[in-house]
């Protein structure tokens, strides 16, 4: 039997793992039921990683500390204006790492972004394990359909550093369209619209054959879920303010209850038309005044406070039609993806702008990892996904810089991956003997306005007059996005080459270095929970033998070798409390067989001291 | 959308909380029950339903404190300090040890096992019966040495104490709590803590700031044995609401409002964003109320 792969949808806010099992892909809840973890990282006080729920939910009052929407950075240069916005915006300390990447500092220890995410995956994994009861090391993420190289990379260093193998990168958009296609027969255009908790993505695919197609792809990396509750947030803190004149943003413990509230409250509000947000004793000031808050909530008025949000998606579906010269009548079918997508007003607006009834068959928040799943499935085993086939477009265009600073493209935005582009270029100075080969990814004529890829140099050609030598630079994108660009000088044959894995990723000594500190870090938590285990097993037996020891003291009482016994086993609870409250590994281990030792003699003298009274 | 069986068995384990917190006991496990029906698997619900099942004998046997004996539940800490303000004021000498019936001022630490100590995972705590000393900090209910003004008596600088007595106090406790702790009495040595921190907090100038630093480990030390199993997981008892009448504050409505019956004690502490020390004394003012009920570990 083939391995069994799992699918990852690792979401900039939640993330989600699936399996396919049978012919059907299953989503795996975690321990508490939920289907999506939160994809935060945060790190307690007394130094513990924590991840997912119990992450999140301590997100406000460990704000400093606590890692979320790590996604918007991955991949990215420190100098790139979405780290900068992102550093504008969260209270986690970002600095600039050794090479020009991003770092995260969570109390005194600096992570590397593919590490936040690493420990996201990590989860997923876990949680895949404990259901199938089988270790897995394989799988397939999915990203976001505009992820350039670097991102992508970074995001099979994080699945390295977790201890996956990550045979493939699927964009977000094809996942899901698979997912709501696999068992049926779907022939044309579908756009999928992805409001999730922190972005929105609009793509449009084309279907032909089993044949999945992204024609065009567009959205906002700060446009979410989040930003509908920080709406109903504003508004009790401002309706609080008012009633009380008490801030409750002024304490944290106040305001991560509220967050936490609200964020219910907008889900349920997608089932029901008013909800109540009670939180009692949620702030008391100086005088020891406790305040409650106590609001309902209607369907309409969260609507009303979060309308131009949802009409922000509308107007980049609009553009995205328009650019990729669609119309809605081209479209068969609106695929929803994203939490956020259950609510009401957004389905509204979405029906009206695309004419027609967006699909419901799906879970909005699960399709992508089931389709991820799908997809893994396929790859190991063709038997489990017969005719599918994936086509997958670059969302930038790529090339590379000529004189004057010009931007070159050598491959065209939604160019179908994988691909493969040439193109002859000439030296632009007489006796020139080397040339630097600048790659670049984005749709500016100025190349330095584009992101910058990375860069190599060709060396040795023939002095010659300008415009004599030619070299030929030859672009190739593989099946999971990832570029290679190389030169070559056409006289001699001589060729430099780079696969670009971005000016911002890690080196493979690091990977290996994270990778093998993630796994030491496993191994001392497994150990920790050994020990505990023991802990606890030795504590119920000192517990016991406790209750028994008065009965026996006062059988024993009197005898001959009573009191030398007892001081004895008196030694021996002592030790072994100790060794409970240290929770000392080798001193429980000390003490377990005396211990038992001991209790097992006070039941038989309990017992013989019942029988010998009846 | 289709069916989501999930979200349905989270809102039934959340609505039980609700009937639990509100003693419903029977709604409660009716709500686990059906929850446990649309998923046998489920490890979470099996230990909701074996808990609801376990109260609901201990109701039906009488052992279980109803709702107006939780109600009458009262925080030691006011009494202490009021008894403190009339020893002051009455030069009456308050002897710290064993309590004893009649008039004389108590403000010890009973050093006897009560039933308040024994922490079982799955039970109840015995509250001892109104008026008996047994089992009690202070002599319950003494109205003679009730703050005349409670709302005075919560600030610090209304309390006339006097800081020779204050500072006897405080050592006093001290040796309590160590005493305690060194005899496994959890119970005494997480009140002598919380009575000598609250003593300090209070404290007329100079404070006994000197006595009390030192002794942070051990008071900790206190709570955390007063917990129990840290991996054990703690869930409402009573509603939020209702915390202002067992002396807590909004700390700990921020750590009620994160019991959701599968955190551990430990990932609360963890998580709950205060100072360690603090979300454990809180945790351990919370057991102490009988605010929150404790759940065994998730296997």
């Amino acid at each position: 039997m083939a391995e069994r792969v799992i699918g990852i949808d690792l979401g900039t806010t939640n993330s989600c793992v699936a399996v396919l099992e049978g012919a059907t892909p299953s989503v795996i809840a975690n321990r508490g039921g939920y289907k999506t973890t939160p994809s935060v990282v945060a790190m307690s006080e007394s130094g513990k990683r924590l991840v997912g729920h119990i992450a999140k939910r301590q997100a406000v009052t460990n704000a400093e500390n606590t890692a979320w929407a790590v996604k918007r950075l991955i991949g990215r240069p420190w100098t790139s204006p979405a780290v900068q916005a992102v550093k504008a915006a969260v209270p986690y300390p970002l600095i600039e790492g050794p090479h020009g990447d991003v770092r995260i500092r969570l109390r005194d220890q600096v992570f590397s972004v593919p590490e936040i995410s690493a420990y996201v995956l990590q989860e997923m994994r876990a949680i895949a394990e404990e259901y199938l009861g089988q270790t897995l090391s394989k799988a397939v993420v999915t990203v976001p359909a505009y992820f350039n190289d670097g991102q992508r990379q970074a995001t099979k260093d994080a699945g390295r550093i977790a201890g996956l193998d990550v045979i493939r990168i699927i964009n977000e958009p094809t996942a899901a369209a698979l997912a709501y296609g696999f068992g049926k027969k779907i022939d044309g255009k579908i756009v999928v619209f992805d409001l999730g908790g922190g972005t929105f993505d609009v793509s449009i695919l084309d279907i032909t054959n089993g044949v999945f197609e992204v024609v065009a792809t567009a959205g906002d990396t700060f446009l979410g879920g989040e930003d509908y509750d920080k709406r109903l947030v504003d508004w009790l803190v401002q309706g609080f303010a008012k009633e009380h004149k008490v801030d409750l943003r002024s304490d944290t413990m106040a305001l991560q209850r509220l967050k936490d509230a609200a964020e219910k409250a907008k889900c349920d509000l997608s089932a029901v038309r008013e909800t109540e947000i009670n939180l009692p004793f949620i702030i008391s000031t100086g005088r020891n005044q406790a305040f409650h808050l106590h609001r309902v909530v209607t369907r309409s008025k969260l609507e009303e406070l979060t309308l131009d949000l949802t009409e922000r998606t509308i107007q980049i579906c609009r553009l995205t039609m328009e650019d990729a010269g669609i119309t809605p009548e081209d479209l068969t079918e609106v695929v929803l993806v994203g939490g956020m997508t259950r609510m009401c007003k957004v389905q509204e607006l979405v029906g009206e702008f695309f004419g027609r009834e967006p699909c419901k068959g799906v879970h909005p928040d699960e399709v992508v990892a089931m389709g991820a799943s799908i997809q893994g499935a396929a790859l190991v085993d063709a038997a489990a996904a017969p005719d599918m086939l994936l086509l997958d477009v670059t969302p930038h265009s790529l090339g590379i810089m000529v004189a004057g600073g010009h931007f070159h493209r050598l491959i065209e935005r939604n160019t179908t991956v994988p691909t493969a582009k040439s193109h002859i270029f000439t030296t632009v100075r007489d006796d020139q003997t080397s040339v630097k080969i600048v790659v670049f990814q984005g749709e500016s004529d100025r190349a330095e306005e584009n992101e910058l890829l990375g860069e190599f140099v060709l060396s040795g050609l023939r002095k010659a007059t300008k415009g004599e030598v030619e070299v030929e630079v030859t672009f190739e994108i593989s099946a999971d996005g990832i570029v290679s660009v190389s030169a070559q000088d056409m006289e001699t044959g001589a060729e430099q080459s780079i696969t670009v894995t971005s000016t911002s990723s890690l080196t493979d000594s690091e990977i290996a270095r994270m990778a093998t500190e993630n796994q030491d870090h496993m191994v001392a938590a497994r150990a920790e929970e050994e020990v505990e285990k023991e802990r606890q097993r030795i504590e119920k037996l000192v517990e016991e033998a406790e209750a028994l020891l008065p009965k026996v003291e006062e059988i024993l009482a009197g005898t001959p070798f009573g009191e030398d016994s007892l001081d004895n086993v008196r030694l021996i609870l002592d030790d072994a409390r100790m060794a409970v409250e240290r929770r000392d590994a080798g001193g429980l281990e000390q003490v377990a067989e005396p211990l038992l030792r001991t209790l097992n003699m006070f039941r038989g003298v309990v017992d013989s001291g019942r029988s010998r009274s009846s | 959308m289709p069916k989501d069986v999930a979200l349905e068995i989270r809102q039934l384990v959340q609505r039980g909380f609700d009937h639990h917190e509100h003693e419903r006991v029977h709604d409660a496990l009716s709500d686990w029950e059906t929850a446990q029906r649309l998923d046998g698997r489920n490890v979470q619900v099996k230990r909701l339903v074996d808990f609801a099942r376990q109260r609901v004998v201990e109701l039906e046997d009488g052992q279980h404190p109803s709702p107006s004996r939780r109600d009458t539940v009262e925080s030691p800490i006011p009494q202490f300090l009021a008894a403190l303000t009339e020893r002051r004021s009455d030069k009456v000498a308050i002897p710290m040890g064993p309590l004893q019936d009649g008039p004389t001022v108590k403000a010890g630490i009973d050093d006897r096992e009560t039933p308040e100590n024994d922490w079982s995972l799955l039970g109840e705590p015995k509250t001892p019966p109104k008026g008996s000393a047994k089992g009690s900090i202070i002599r319950p209910d003494p109205p003679a040495f009730r703050p005349k003004d409670e709302t005075a008596s919560d600030t610090l600088e209304d309390l006339p104490m006097d800081a020779a007595d204050v500072r006897a106090s405080a050592n006093e406790l001290l040796g309590e709590c160590r005493a305690a702790l060194n005899e496994n009495r959890a119970g005494p040595a997480s009140l002598a803590a919380e009575l000598a921190l609250q003593l300090a907090e209070r404290a007329p100038p100079p404070g006994v700031d000197d006595l009390i630093d030192p002794a942070m480990a051990l008071f900790e030390r206190s709570f955390r044995a007063f917990m129990g199993n840290p991996h054990a997981c703690p869930i409402r008892a009573i509603p939020t609401e209702s915390i202002s009448d067992h002396g807590l504050d909004q700390r700990a409505a921020f750590l009620m409002s994160r019991m959701d019956g599968m955190t551990s004690m430990a990932d609360l502490i963890d998580s709950s964003g205060m100072p360690r020390f603090d979300a454990v004394r809180v945790m351990a003012s919370l057991r102490r109320a009988k605010a929150i009920d404790i759940l065994p570990p998730l296997p």
